[in-house]
């Protein structure tokens, strides 16, 4: 059996009458990097309180390391938040920053200052100790707020959507700062984002989160090739959503748009019946621009509307030639495609059926 | 699959039932911190006011001794006697003159500390501040310098040929009304002003934007705005102004005096102390209907800011 | 606008007389505000032993004359050590309260907690006066400093409490988070985290506490004895018999102090965040 860093079990969480949290279940494994994923609103972020223990759940049990710590507030937990806003004490410096943790813990002395200095190496800001936080730059900022968490050696780290306050160039830095310390540390460490690239280029494992419910959980390439529904799907990566009927279940599943396209497809919900309306969802770049005489399963004529460049691709966005569902393909710019495609051309686009995944729609 | 709501209401596992319990305590807990404070009060404030009720219904023996009863009397005396009547009245046409007065002046201010930006509006903070936390004794001792017999508006009157003897503007009613209008005044326009600030400026912009001329953008968006504003500062200024104390001993007669006046001299001076108790009361009583007179008719304060 | 009208009219247009009057309102009621506290200061350099216009001889020999009377002095002193028991009594209980309530402002009994707090500044002060005097000859405290900074607590205490709750609402709890989740407890979070961060919100207090207490005298009216007689007191007393450049000396010290109090509550916290009326 593996060893659990955290699990939560039933865990609900109510506002009054509101519904924040709807028996969430889910296990941690130690050492894990770990994304709670979802759109503002869905409940991440008050899971993670439940977790560090700032707020009780109205019911459900948070397990770590084995123990019920359910009743332990935050500050017998051994889980240290970084948080979103990093929440450095303005009126201290680094050195104190870092060091408050470790003298409410009642470290001793001598422990606590090398530790400091340890930490400031981590981070890479060794002579840091008497600044100010508010004479640090925003990822000097961020940097802090980790190592101070980090001095208070917590069995997990939860990190509040850490990297959204910075710019796109410092915040690429930052996660790959964030992949080596959590390989340097190995701890366990939980991250909640909104962001579907954050979550799917550093994690380990991650839950895709909706409305207070845990959607699907897996690694990040499971949920990839594999999302459980049309929210997951849409949630993770690009798609084309193609909506039509099921007009045929056996030998092989047929969706019918409502223009006439009959498309192969892959059925990924077993509740859908010949006749009920479904979904096909399609990745960019399972999509191909094709010649007339290639062998595929789908083929059908779409309009070019207008082309961007994202240097070693073109996303080319089209409209179906028979209604005017959106749809868009990547192509490599260095093709023969790449070069024809103009707006209003007239191009032909090649799906294979596995890349359909077909799901129901309420 | 079971919707949100539906998992919610299931069963709870067991312990729920006494966490309710455990929840309805935490609920009161935060108000741990606060209890000095409500100590504080119940002992230096509710219990001295109850104390004081009690005094107004006892009964006064000579020499200031007290007969341990409960009467009317007091009541009774302060409310059927014409002299005291005549002071009740009086103490409130002034509080009528002195709000009158206040509204406009004050709104004028408000208005501009409201419009005003950056150094201009700290100034005027300051003009309102000042007056406002300076003794009030020496506002008053600065009126009787400017009005007495000797002072400079009779002196630069003398000057300009109006009078050779000089008029006798203290100890006059309208001295008594101009000195508690500077009194009220800065309370009255810090009150409208807060909720001046609730108005959004776009309003202004909007009935611009719309044509209305600037005295029909006041008189058709602001002043309704405001008027939660005027209704509470101008209340507050009627009960100061009718139960004040120091400007009507200072700057009028023993015939501008207030309740508030005759309950310190019937105590200080008479030792009449159930019959000053009570006068005192009666002040609260008046105050508190005026008050709730108050709460009925003032519209709700709404900010307009989103 | 058209172009044919005679000038003189196309001036009477273009003069503001809205503008006009309404200046004329603010100049009236700055006039009414201020010139009580001008004319105190501009008597004081007066050199005639009694006051009347003009004021001749300038002179500033009252501001050093008044230090060598003993009365004076003494009530000075009375008032410094009233207001220095005030602003300690308002601070401690006030703070806590403010913190306790600042976050749970929706809340029904909240609201009405917060309401009873501020009810003894709705009182007229003559009725905070006899009440007290009442109850505290009663218990034999009738006449003391404390007996004058409770009664003053009773009128700083409230302001005290909405400009802290005014300081607290904008303290962002995220830091006492960050706190208790680094392992302090309720109150090392409080006194190591909050306090610090909300400083200059507590100075600020303390001097409107100190200020109030300085000049309020009808309260200390009715509760003073001869030895704790309190500088308002006693100029309550004064000004109705004389009017002379030595009283309004002193009443430029008073004056002096309220400026500088306010002078530092706008560096610390900007004057315009003094807790008043409606906004906390």
């Amino acid at each position: 059996m593996p060893n659990f860093s955290l699990e939560l079990q039933n865990i609900g969480k109510r506002y009054g009458e509101v519904v924040a949290l709807a028996d969430i279940n889910l296990q941690v494994k130690e050492g894990d990097f770990f994304f709670l994923l979802g759109p503002s609103g869905c409940g991440k972020t008050t899971l993670l309180k439940i977790i560090s223990g700032l707020e009780a759940p109205t019911r459900g049990r948070v397990i770590i390391n084995g123990k019920n710590e359910t009743e332990l507030h935050a500050n017998k937990r051994n889980t240290a938040t970084v948080f979103q806003e990093w929440a450095l004490f303005p009126h201290m410096n680094v050195y104190d920053n870092i060091a408050f943790g470790m003298k409410m813990h009642k470290f001793p002395a001598q422990k606590i200052k090398t530790k400091v200095a340890e930490l400031l190496e981590l981070i890479h800001m060794g002579g840091y100790h008497k600044r100010m936080a508010y004479e640090l730059s925003g990822g000097q900022q961020q940097r802090v707020a980790i190592a101070r968490s980090l001095a208070i050696e917590p069995d997990i780290l939860l990190l509040d959507e850490p990297l959204s306050n910075l710019d796109l160039s410092l915040r690429q830095n930052m996660r790959i700062e964030l992949i080596r310390l959590h390989e340097q540390i190995g701890k366990t460490f939980i991250y909640v984002t909104h962001d579907q690239t954050e979550a799917m280029t550093m994690g380990d494992n991650l839950v895709v989160m909706q409305k207070g419910k845990i959607e699907q959980v897996g690694s990040p390439k499971e949920i990839y090739k594999n999302p459980v529904n049309d929210y997951v799907a849409t949630f993770i990566g690009e798609t084309n959503e193609i909506p039509g009927t099921i007009s045929e279940l056996s030998p092989e599943p047929i969706l019918e748009t409502p223009s006439g396209i009959k498309l192969k497809v892959d059925i990924r919900d077993n509740s859908l019946k010949k006749g009920s309306k479904a979904v096909a969802i399609v990745r960019p770049e399972h999509t191909k621009v094709i010649k007339s005489d290639d062998a595929i399963d789908n083929r059908f004529d779409v309009i070019v509307d207008n082309v961007a460049y994202f240097g070693p691709s073109l996303r080319l966005f089209c409209h179906s030639a028979n209604d005017n569902t959106p749809f868009f393909v990547d192509v490599f710019t260095e093709t023969e495609m790449a070069i024809t495609a103009v707006a209003g051309s007239r191009i032909k686009v090649g799906l294979e059926k596995q890349y359909a995944l077909c799901y129901g729609i309420n | 699959m079971r919707s949100a709501t539906e998992s919610i209401k299931m069963s709870y596992p067991e312990g729920f039932s006494m966490g309710t319990i455990t929840s309805f305590k935490k609920n009161y807990k935060y108000l741990l911190p606060a209890i000095p404070m409500l100590l504080f009060l119940i002992i230096f404030f509710v219990y001295p006011s109850v104390i004081m009720v009690k005094y107004s219904f006892n009964k006064s023996l000579l020499y200031g001794e007290i007969e341990n009863t409960f009467t009317f009397e007091n009541y009774i005396n302060f409310f059927t006697d014409p002299f005291y009547l005549k002071v009740v009245w009086r103490s409130f046409v002034l509080g009528f003159w002195v709000t009158a007065i206040t509204i406009p002046f004050g709104y004028v201010l408000a208005y501009a500390m409201w419009t005003s930006k950056g150094l201009k509006r700290k100034l005027l903070y300051f003009c309102i501040l000042l007056p406002l936390f300076t003794n009030l004794v020496i506002r008053l001792y600065g009126w009787r310098i400017l009005l007495s017999p000797m002072g400079p508006i009779n002196g630069i009157l003398k000057n300009l040929g109006f009078t050779d003897s000089g008029f006798s503007m203290i100890y006059t009613k309208p001295a008594v009304v101009i000195g508690l209008v500077s009194e009220c005044a800065p309370y009255y326009v810090l009150i409208l002003f807060s909720v001046l600030t609730l108005v959004n400026p776009r309003y202004i912009d909007a009935a611009y934007d719309l044509g209305a001329g600037k005295i029909k953008t006041f008189f058709q968006i602001i002043w309704p705005l405001s008027l939660p504003g005027v209704v509470s500062g101008g209340m507050l200024t009627f009960i100061w102004s009718f139960g004040a104390f120091a400007t009507p001993t200072i700057l009028g007669k023993p015939i501008h005096w207030t309740p508030a006046i005759h309950a310190e001299r019937q105590i200080l001076s008479i030792r009449d102390w159930p019959f000053g108790t009570a006068i005192g009361m009666s002040l609260v009583v008046i105050v508190l209907v005026i008050l709730f007179i108050q709460s009925r008719l003032t519209p709700k304060v709404h900010s307009q800011r989103t | 606008m058209s172009n044919n009208k005679p000038p003189a009219i196309k001036i009477l247009r273009h003069f503001d007389w809205h503008r006009l009057t309404f200046n004329f309102f603010l100049t009236v009621v700055l006039f009414i505000l201020l010139v009580p506290i001008l004319i105190v200061v501009l008597s004081s350099f007066s050199g005639k032993e009694h006051l009347s216009w003009p004021f001749t001889d300038l002179t500033f020999r009252w501001y050093f004359e008044v230090l060598n009377r003993p009365l004076w002095v003494k009530t000075f002193i009375n008032s410094l050590i009233t207001a220095s028991l005030t602003t300690v009594i308002s601070l401690l209980v006030a703070t806590p309260a403010a913190y306790a309530l600042s976050k749970h402002k929706g809340k029904g009994e909240a609201g009405f907690i917060s309401s009873f707090i501020t009810w003894p500044i709705m009182m007229p002060p003559v009725i905070i006066g006899i009440a007290l005097l009442i109850f505290l000859s009663r218990i034999g405290l009738r006449g003391s400093y404390f007996a004058i900074a409770i009664g003053h607590t009773l009128w700083a205490a409230p302001l005290v409490f909405i400009t802290m709750v005014a300081v607290f609402e904008r303290f962002n709890p995220i830091y006492i988070m960050a706190a208790k989740d680094l392992g302090a407890n309720d109150i090392q979070a409080f006194m190591k985290v909050t306090i610090p961060m909300v400083k200059s919100g507590i100075i600020s207090a303390m001097f409107l506490a100190f200020v109030i207490s300085t000049q309020e005298f009808i309260i200390a009216l009715f509760l003073h004895s001869p030895s704790t007689i309190t500088l308002p007191v006693e100029l309550y007393t004064a000004i109705r018999d004389e009017l002379s450049p030595g009283i309004s000396a002193i009443s430029v010290y008073m004056i002096g102090i309220v400026a500088a109090g306010l002078f530092v509550i706008d560096r610390v916290i900007g004057i315009e965040n003094i807790g008043f009326s409606g906004k906390g």
